[in-house]
């Protein structure tokens, strides 16, 4: 979101520096013109002559200045030339100082026409964290009691399984819409890589799938270790829930010039092409996910998250599997 | 856990199931719905522990926690929460928090906080038992379904921490402490090779007995959960 409004800050900001550049352009434009048509000109012609009063006393005139006709077309165009110089000079003045005072003031405009903007978006985070944290009391007393019945009945198990999804939920929801973030210490993405693999075994083995892993030793970053592991897992538990049972997930990890780049390669069901572009948006989940359990919200924290570490994903799917690439600073 | 406990919640649901699981433990439990509540209780009787929701209408769990201090009572406090920031901040102010958990948590957590600050719990049992696996610390003994498997002493200790914490985390700074406590120039102690050697004595093959908490800790689990 905070992308999104400063993006938003900039299109405001261009169009309101355009804007006010052409309107201040074209007003200096127009005087100048009007200056040089009404002021300007008739102040040059009189300087030749005083107008005559009939045609007649005009003709006469004429008559009497044809000898002075030369001398004349050289002083209209010396005017001329003249005149043209102090009009481009003036455009060139005018649009000068027309997109400074356009930057000045979509500087002001735009804070001031974001801040109803920000100010909702802050107030719908506030919303959802404090609906998230209230949801955090009912769910707390939920798990208490169904962790002491000592009934044994599918229709508990299923209500023992759903509040457990509800929290999941409602902790990813909080995790999207987190203020503070803790402070990024130095740490071992190697070791944490093993580690996660090693989270993640049982539900790999449950459905028969072997994670391979290859890992560059001791590679460090500063980096909230908690932020890692969340970003990592989720995408190695959507490779695993996505894969055929019995295949193999790829994950590599390792330093290439200034960057860490995590590879997790799958043989599933992959993404179809259509929903390539909706993918990672919160709640969004492919069309051929099926009866797969999920939230929709894995791939939104994984991108928060890379966004927080000026990182970047690339995701690159066929019916054959799945590549992500997550590529992070060093 | 034979300890007089004292909670204060005023999720009606909560307090019930908090109150009925630590009573099953064996504790005399009472029970209320407020601070004020929670500070007539205080007054009336002692107790060795307190658990006290921070969001109570009315006057708020610090209110409580200060009150509680500032009758001179130094018994332990475990702060309950939905809102894990507002703590940190708290704590700093030092009110007399011993420690806090948040909102939703596995109630064999809190038993295991209420252990671990209860004094009286401390004492070393002879040996500990869980479903398949039976340690003695005192005779160095260990064995899965009453065959015996031979440990390091290093080992030993690791694995007496994660079953005395059965299905709750044990966090890898514990473990150190624990098992390595007396040699304090040893920098950063191969916790990960002891862990998978156990795992392999285990037989634990899906880390499903030995769970890892990536960066924080492992969990033992026996009877491995669904």
């Amino acid at each position: 979101m905070e992308k999104v409004l400063a993006q938003t800050k900039t299109k405001f900001t261009t169009t309101i520096v355009l804007v006010v550049a052409l309107v201040v352009g074209s007003t200096w434009g127009m005087l100048q013109y009007y200056n040089y048509t009404e002021i300007g000109a008739p102040a040059q012609l009189s300087e030749i002559h005083s107008p005559a009063d009939s045609n007649a006393e005009f003709e006469e005139y004429l008559a009497q200045q044809s000898d002075y006709e030369a001398h004349f077309l050289t002083l209209a165009s010396s005017i001329k030339n003249q005149e043209s110089k102090r009009v481009t000079r003036a455009v060139a003045i005018s649009s000068v100082l027309a997109v400074v005072i356009g930057v000045i003031a979509a500087f002001f405009v735009s804070k001031r026409l974001i801040r109803p903007v920000r100010e909702a978006y802050e107030s719908q985070e506030r919303f959802i964290q404090d609906a998230a944290h209230e949801l955090r009391n009912p769910l707390a007393a939920m798990t208490a009691t169904l962790q002491q019945t000592k009934q044994q009945s599918p229709l508990i198990t299923t209500i023992k399984r759903q509040t457990k999804r509800l929290i999941h939920i409602n902790e990813d929801l909080l995790f999207l819409e987190r203020r503070n973030k803790k402070n990024p210490t130095m740490v071992n993405l190697s070791e944490l890589l093993e580690d996660v693999l090693e989270e993640l075994q049982p539900i790999a083995s449950r459905r028969k799938i072997v994670l391979e892993l290859s890992t560059g030793n001791g590679i460090m970053k500063k980096m909230v270790a908690s932020d890692y592991v969340r970003m990592v897992k989720n995408v190695i538990d959507n490779a695993i829930k996505y894969s055929h049972t019995k295949s193999t997930v790829t994950i590599t990890q390792k330093v290439v010039k200034n960057s860490i780049l995590i590879t997790v390669r799958d043989n599933g069901i992959g993404i179809p092409e259509k929903d390539m572009n909706s993918i990672g948006g919160r709640f969004f989940r492919a069309s051929n996910t099926g009866t797969r359990d999920g939230t929709g919200l894995g791939l939104a924290i994984v991108q928060k998250i890379l966004d927080e570490y000026d990182s970047d994903k690339k995701i690159i799917s066929n019916a054959d599997g799945t590549v992500v690439t997550l590529g992070l600073p060093l | 856990m034979s300890s007089k406990i004292l909670i204060v919640e005023d999720n009606q649901d909560m307090r019930e199931s908090l109150k009925s699981f630590l009573s099953e433990e064996g504790a005399r439990v009472k029970a209320v719905g407020s601070a004020e509540d929670g500070i007539d209780a205080v007054d009336e009787k002692s107790f060795d522990i307190a658990i006290i929701d921070i969001n109570l209408p009315g006057k708020s769990g610090f209110n409580l926690i200060e009150y509680i201090r500032s009758e001179g009572y130094t018994y332990p406090l475990i702060a309950m929460t939905a809102r894990d920031g507002i703590v940190d901040k708290v704590k700093g102010f030092d009110l007399g928090l011993t420690d806090y958990i948040v909102k939703p948590f596995d109630l064999l957590e809190l038993r295991a906080r209420i252990n671990a600050h209860l004094k009286s719990s401390s004492k070393p049992s002879k040996s500990i038992v869980t479903k398949n696996y039976t340690l003695k610390p005192e005779s160095f003994e260990f064995s899965s379904k009453g065959t015996k498997i031979d440990l390091t002493i290093l080992e030993m200790r690791m694995m007496e921490l994660l079953m005395r914490n059965n299905h709750v985390l044990v966090l890898v700074d514990d473990l150190i402490e624990f098992a390595w406590g007396d040699q304090p120039d040893l920098v950063s102690p191969p916790v990960r090779i002891h862990i998978a050697n156990l795992r392999k004595k285990l037989g634990d093959k899906d880390y499903q007995i030995i769970r890892t908490i990536p960066g924080v800790g492992y969990i033992f689990n026996d009877p491995v959960d669904e």
